[in-house]
């Protein structure tokens, strides 16, 4: 009957001893793990959207979060006119990378989304677009 | 019937089947680039190589290789797979591996092929090409750099369409499926090729990137256009049809559609369309809510009771027409109802109701190609039916159809192969159908017993091929000479479209023609007597349903005149445009300026719509559901395929509202209405909605046959005037494509179309700006000069607002005009 | 030697009307048109054992058996002039010297197969071929041996003259048929054959210009004497053989069927250019596989030269010496047919240009092992081909793989030509 308890308070004891797990975020940053799948980025090239505008990340994502619309530029070209991606929705599986065929999109460390408005979360293509 | 074994499984095919269909008939697939049910054997891609026993060593492909007794088929084997694998390596070779931004990913047959095969590396390595793209017209785009050289596209243009825009050029690598002298496109515009690519060769321009194919939903529905009622599959996403997907198993025409039916649809989601009632308020339209303009237009229409006018369009659904027929004739007590300006219909209304006893026509779209003389009235059939005008080509080109043009001008289908056009005067069509009546009946050609043969004879007594010939400048000898090989034909089709655009397409010359088959034993049998080419997607709907006056009450054109005079006291327009289509516009304006009450329902604020009191927002036949009565009398579904556009409202719905607030019956829902159809019309008695089916069903006739002597109306002439006639540009249809960015695109302006005799005398050269003048007005034009009109002939559609031709015309067959810069 | 088709021949110019009249020409004809009925010609023909000069082989009155007597409609017979395989000459030569004997042949031709309109397709280049024939057509006409009521019979014939665009597919029948009638040269679709459906929809004979050539001289002297003049028993007449390449005296000449290889080379040619020795041979045109010399002694008939793996073919032999390189011959031949190529089927238009670069990165030391088997897979998978096009084009490869594999090995292993320093 007694053995639990102190079973217990054997191993609250032991902690008392122990280095804190705790970050003390914002303060200490913590480390990011390789492959981390935080906000995405457009990826630039030539000083454009690597995007083609192929539908296949909207295809692909299982919480129908992104939501892209082709334009067609003065070289008859594909482009994005629109790339947005609910954040609110968003579950970052990372199937939208994965499923890209042209590497123009790719999942950044940035993980501090939090936001005042409901619209915010909304990403639009050039809050998306890659940071240099 | 021969029998051969597939993959161990036994078939028995028809005897001029090939490999291919006898494998598809026992559902085995064999992998095939290159063919296309509807198109000759071609054989160029080699995907579909089989083995044969009886010839064994070597692989042959099953799209052209015939079924032969005891045959023993292989379609997969180890050497079957590495050839087709080979095969599509090289054609990735030189294909440029741009899936994600090309259009047809998702529905290409290079791409499903790939994958189905698993070709995920190529053995082999090479340059792509780098041809140019033609971008020079608004609705094909080429690129040639995509083409795997399947040559479908080429032979569709051939065989169906018999334009003939494409053909390989070059040898070797650098062959290329290229246009005349590798120019731009130019061509009727009509997509098929873009239908049948099995790639992204051939792209649709105004749908490009617009969406990817697996994203569409798709609805099937019926063409809204002309009274083919080609059935169609739109490409729907986010509430707005994006495009027309071709389904090549859909309807008697398998997918085939012309101009309008591809490029068209985009009236549906334009940024004109009405989204709310106006009501005009001290000359200008204010917005205004559902109950607000009903309870006004209900309380008008109560009023005016018996004196009110209401004239629809036949672009209304069966169900909205049984209601617009149920309010005015039932609950207002008015037989002032009437659609497409009364003359329009009249071939079907008075000329087939008195030749037959009912206002259908006795002959089928499938009797077309199974005839064995076609007698076309007016080469403008194509024009204004292009698909049907496939079925001429089809016809003419694989079953042999001779072809018989009686016409005041030359058209496309006159290039057919052993096609003969009697070029006659403008307006003499009755005199010479008369003619060729006369002709028959002397030389005893008519069936014995026909009743009324002695009473016609008589009136046709004036009608010698000599005197005609004199009257429609037509030989006397090729008037005998047609009358003889149309008597002599074992069966014999006429063909008779008719139209706004054709006042001289009336009752009598129906009955004219009607007589042709009568006297010939041509009604009721398979692939003879005549086809009343309606001009609606529900022209022969609206026939079936009554709208036209029965008791004395006014015709169309009559009704817009009594709205002057005070005659017609309300005046509802549902859908049609008569400021643009009807005659005399002069006319038609003032009266609706002077009308009492008008309300206008339609989906634009119209030319017509200015002139209302009240205009109601309706819906297209995307936004709806409901069935289309087509030319050889098919009845077919349309499926609502997107919300309407603002607070748009069916004519079902505001039809059914107003005939509730007027103290009639409220229907629940378009099958009840078409059940009601069912009960009360003879022809539909027995169908049911979810009975039609994706196919639709024909509607049975009983032809009662009976001679009609018709005498041929006196033609105007005089000297230095030319004869307008007017008509369906090919591109266009009513007032409605006007709304379609496709046609305008390829037609976007109003053009009279001179011969090259006048233009020359009139020192007129293509794409001046002339000035037509009759003695009703005159207005300014386009000029087109044309090979195929006959001197003295000028010839100008009917569709454009902005210079509409009815400026000039009257309402007769042919207006005397002067032209000049 | 018995002459048959260059038995009129003069050695400087052409021989004339007169001449030809006065050496029995059209004697054939006039016992054809007054004691032979239609059947018993075409019989004479198929007992006679000919067989089509063009380079299958196929048996010519067996050809125009097939031909249905009582379809309605015109029936038409085509000679097909359109010689372009690189290495053949010998139509040119046979129209040069003596255009009378083809325009009797194509007359008794049209009158068995009861044809009333022929046609003769002739290459484009073949400018003095084409001017002889015309003037022996007039000057046939004028004679009341061709046009209405021949001879004072019932029988009526024309013969026209058609240039050919000049593109080598032409020569295909079925695209020959297309080019006459104005359309692009594709090849046809077959079944069904020429025969039933082919030139405007009518039942159509497709013959080589040496084909019909040989007829009047079987009509005149019997089936037996032309079975007779073969020195092999199987095999029936005079073939005509141009040789070119390696040797002393490159001609074109008429010899019996059955002739051996090596008597042709070394004895009508003079045998090989001084200093130079007998590597390879292609016996029938650049769509024939390559022989070696081991196979010197076959017989040259259509059957003997299928059995040593090659093909008799038009009879144009091309004689390589040790110093050519046979990788680079094939490569020249594979440009033609590359460039040739109608483009019509996958395999043809993308393979042969495949092949063609290949073959290019062998030449130029840059191949590797598994070319070889590259190569080999087309050699069997262009034969899917929709025509005959390139299944021939396959055929020097073919040969080059069968009797020459260690030579392209060479290339490969040596990484460059080994004949070029």
């Amino acid at each position: 009957m007694i053995m639990p308890l102190i079973k217990g308070l054997q191993i609250t004891l032991s902690h008392l001893f122990k280095k804190p797990v705790t970050l003390q975020y914002p303060d200490e940053r913590p480390q990011i793990a390789p492959g981390f799948r935080g906000l995405h980025a457009l990826k630039v090239s030539h000083e454009n959207a690597k995007c083609v505008a192929c539908y296949l990340c909207p295809t692909v994502c299982p919480a129908k979060c992104i939501t892209v619309e082709a334009g067609e530029d003065a070289n008859h070209n594909k482009f994005a006119a629109k790339y947005e991606i609910d954040m609110l929705r968003c579950i970052f599986c990372g199937y939208c990378v994965e499923a890209c065929p042209v590497d123009a999109l790719k999942m950044t460390e940035e993980f501090e989304l939090a936001n005042y408005k409901r619209a915010d979360f909304t990403f639009t293509k050039d809050r998306l677009l890659e940071k240099k | 019937m021969v029998n051969l074994t597939i993959d161990n499984t036994q078939v028995t095919v028809a005897k001029d089947a090939t490999i291919f269909d006898a494998a598809k008939s026992v559902g085995i697939k064999i992998p095939i680039l290159c063919h296309d049910k509807k198109l000759h054997p071609f054989g160029g891609c080699r995907m579909c190589l089989v083995e044969v026993e009886q010839m064994k060593g070597r692989l042959i492909p099953a799209c052209t290789t015939p079924v032969t007794e005891g045959m023993i088929v292989r379609t997969t084997t180890d050497e079957i797979v590495k050839a087709r694998k080979l095969v599509l390596e090289l054609l990735l070779l030189k294909h440029p591996l741009d899936c994600p931004v090309c259009d047809a990913a998702g529905d290409c047959d290079l791409q499903n092929l790939t994958y189905e095969y698993k070709v995920n590396c190529n053995q082999f390595s090479d340059e792509k090409f780098n041809h140019a793209i033609d971008y020079e017209n608004p609705l094909i785009e080429r690129d040639m750099n995509r083409c795997i050289h399947c040559g479908k596209c080429a032979r569709i243009c051939d065989e169906i369409v018999s334009y003939g825009a494409y053909t390989f050029i070059n040898r070797g690598i650098e062959a290329k499926m290229g246009t005349p002298f590798d120019g731009p496109l130019s061509c009727e515009f009509c997509g098929s090729c873009i239908s049948v690519c099995p790639v992204g060769a051939l792209i649709s321009r105004p749908f490009k990137f617009k969406a990817r194919w697996w994203a569409l939903n798709k609805v099937k529905s019926v063409c809204s256009y002309c009274g083919t009622g080609c059935q169609l599959t739109l490409g729907v996403k986010d509430n707005k049809v994006l495009t027309t997907v071709y389904d090549e198993n859909q309807g008697f025409h398998n997918g085939q559609l012309c101009t309008r039916g591809r490029f068209a649809y985009q009236f549906v989601n334009s940024d004109n369309r009405l989204t709310t009632p106006l009501i005009k308020k001290n000359g200008k339209f204010v917005e205004a809510g559902w109950d607000e303009a009903l309870k006004l237009v209900s309380e008008k229409l109560g009023a005016a009771k018996g004196s009110v006018g209401a004239l629809t369009t036949a672009h209304l659904t069966n169900e909205e027409l049984f209601l617009f027929e149920k309010l005015f004739r039932g609950t207002l007590g008015s037989d002032n109802i009437d659609h497409s300006a009364g003359y329009a219909h009249a071939a079907l209304t008075e000329g087939a109701q008195k030749a037959f006893g009912t206002v259908t026509s006795p002959s089928e779209i499938a009797d077309i190609q199974k005839t064995n003389l076609l007698l076309v009235i007016k080469t403008d059939a194509y024009e204004t039916h292009p698909v049907l005008g496939f079925e001429i080509n089809l016809g003419v080109k694989r079953q042999g159809v001779s072809l018989r043009i009686v016409s005041d001008k030359k058209g496309k289908i006159s290039r057919l192969p052993g096609a003969k056009t009697s070029v006659h005067k403008p307006g003499t069509e009755i005199a010479f159908v008369n003619a060729l009546a006369n002709v028959i009946i002397a030389e005893n050609l008519a069936v014995a017993g026909v009743a009324g043969l002695d009473q016609l004879k008589a009136a046709l007594a004036d009608y010698t091929p000599e005197k005609v010939a004199a009257v429609t400048g037509v030989a006397a000898e090729e008037i005998v000479a047609l009358a003889k090989e149309y008597a002599a034909a074992e069966k014999a089709l006429i063909m008779l479209p008719i139209g706004l655009g054709y006042p001289g397409h009336d009752a009598a010359l129906a009955q004219a023609v009607a007589n042709l088959a009568i006297l010939t034993g041509r009604i009721g049998k398979e692939g003879s007597g005549l086809l009343i080419m309606g001009e609606k997607n529900n022209s022969q709907g609206a026939a079936d349903l009554g709208i036209y006056p029965k008791n004395g009450g006014l015709k169309g054109a009559a009704i817009i005149d009594g709205a002057a005079n005070g005659q017609v006291k309300a005046l509802f327009i549902a859908g049609e445009n008569p400021v643009v289509s009807y005659p005399n516009r002069k006319k038609v304006e003032a009266a609706l300026e002077k009308a009492e009450f008008v309300v206008v329902s339609d989906l634009f604020l119209t030319e017509t719509a200015q002139f209302a009191d009240v205009v109601l927002p309706a819906v297209s036949f995307a936004e709806k559901n409901g069935t289309f009565t087509s030319v050889g009398r098919r009845v077919q579904q349309i499926n609502k395929a997107v919300k309407p556009a603002g607070l748009a409202k069916s004519d079902f719905e505001i039809l059914n509202d107003l005939n509730a607030a007027l103290s009639g019956k409220r229907y629940g829902n378009v099958a009840e209405v078409f059940g009601e159809i069912a009960a009360t019309v003879p022809a539909y008695q027995g169908l049911t909605l979810s009975g039609l089916g994706d196919e639709g069903a024909v509607l049975p006739v009983a032809p009662a046959a009976k001679l009609n002597a018709v005498a041929a109306p006196a033609v105007p002439a005089a000297a230095g005037k030319l004869a307008l006639v007017t008509g369906s540009a090919l591109y266009h249809s009513g007032t409605l494509s006007r709304f379609g960015e496709g046609p305008m695109y390829v037609c976007g302006d109003a053009y009279a179309e001179l011969s090259e005799a006048d233009a020359k005398a009139l020192k007129i050269e293509e794409g001046d700006a002339i000035t037509v003048k009759s003695d009703v007005g005159s207005v300014s034009l386009k000029a087109k000069v044309g090979k195929r009109l006959p001197a003295g002939v000028v010839f100008a559609p009917y569709h454009f607002a902005d210079a509409s031709i009815n400026t000039v015309t009257d309402g007769a067959a042919v207006t005397l005009v002067t032209v000049g810069k | 030697m018995e002459q048959v088709l260059f038995r009129h021949n003069r050695p400087d110019r052409s021989v004339t009307f007169e001449e030809y009249c006065a050496e029995g020409g059209f004697d054939a004809l006039k016992k054809a048109l007054t004691a032979m009925t239609p059947d018993e010609v075409q019989q004479t023909v198929i007992d006679s054992g000919l067989r089509g000069r063009g380079g299958a082989g196929f048996p010519t009155g067996k050809k125009w058996s097939f031909v249905p007597r009582n379809l309605p409609g015109p029936r038409w017979l085509i000679c097909n002039g359109d010689e372009m395989e690189p290495g053949t000459y010998k139509d040119r030569v046979l129209l040069e010297k003596n255009p009378f004997s083809l325009i009797e042949g194509v007359t008794l031709a049209s009158y068995a197969l009861g044809v009333r309109h022929a046609f003769i397709f002739l290459r484009r280049d073949y400018e003095t071929a084409a001017a002889n024939l015309q003037a022996g057509i007039d000057a046939a006409k004028k004679a009341g041996l061709l046009g209405e009521r021949i001879l004072g019979t019932e029988f009526s014939c024309d013969i026209d003259l058609h240039l050919s665009a000049g593109r080598y597919i032409c020569g295909e029948e079925t695209a020959l048929i297309n080019a006459l009638e104005g359309k692009r040269p594709n090849p046809r679709q077959k079944p069904p054959f020429p025969a039933v459906k082919g030139l405007w929809g009518g039942p159509t004979v497709v013959n080589n210009v040496e084909t019909l050539a040989n007829v009047p001289a079987i009509i005149a002297n019997g089936a037996a004497w032309f079975k007779g003049l073969a020195r092999n028993p199987e095999g029936a007449g005079t073939k005509l053989f141009c040789v070119s390449g390696s040797v002393v005296n490159p001609v074109c000449i008429e010899l019996p069927i059955g002739t051996p290889l090596r008597e042709i080379i070394d004895q009508a040619c003079g045998g090989l250019k001084p200093g130079k020795k007998f590597k390879a041979c292609i016996p029938g045109g650049a769509s024939t596989q390559f022989l070696s010399e081991a196979h010197l002694d076959v017989p040259m008939d259509f059957d003997p030269v299928v059995k040593v793996g090659s093909r008799l073919g038009s009879g144009a032999i091309i004689v390589f010496d040790e110093g050519h390189c046979l990788v680079e011959a094939t490569l020249n031949l594979i440009k033609f047919f590359a460039r040739e190529s109608c483009g019509w089927c996958t395999p043809c238009r993308e393979g042969l240009q495949f092949v063609k670069e290949i073959l290019e990165r062998i030449e130029r030391g840059g191949g590797e092992e598994r070319d070889l088997d590259l190569l080999r897979d087309h050699t069997r998978f262009l034969s899917y081909a929709f025509c005959a096009f390139a299944p021939g084009a396959m055929s020097p490869l073919d040969g080059l793989l069968a009797n020459f594999e260690d030579e392209v090995r060479e290339h490969i292993t040596r990484k460059r030509c080994p004949l070029k320093g």
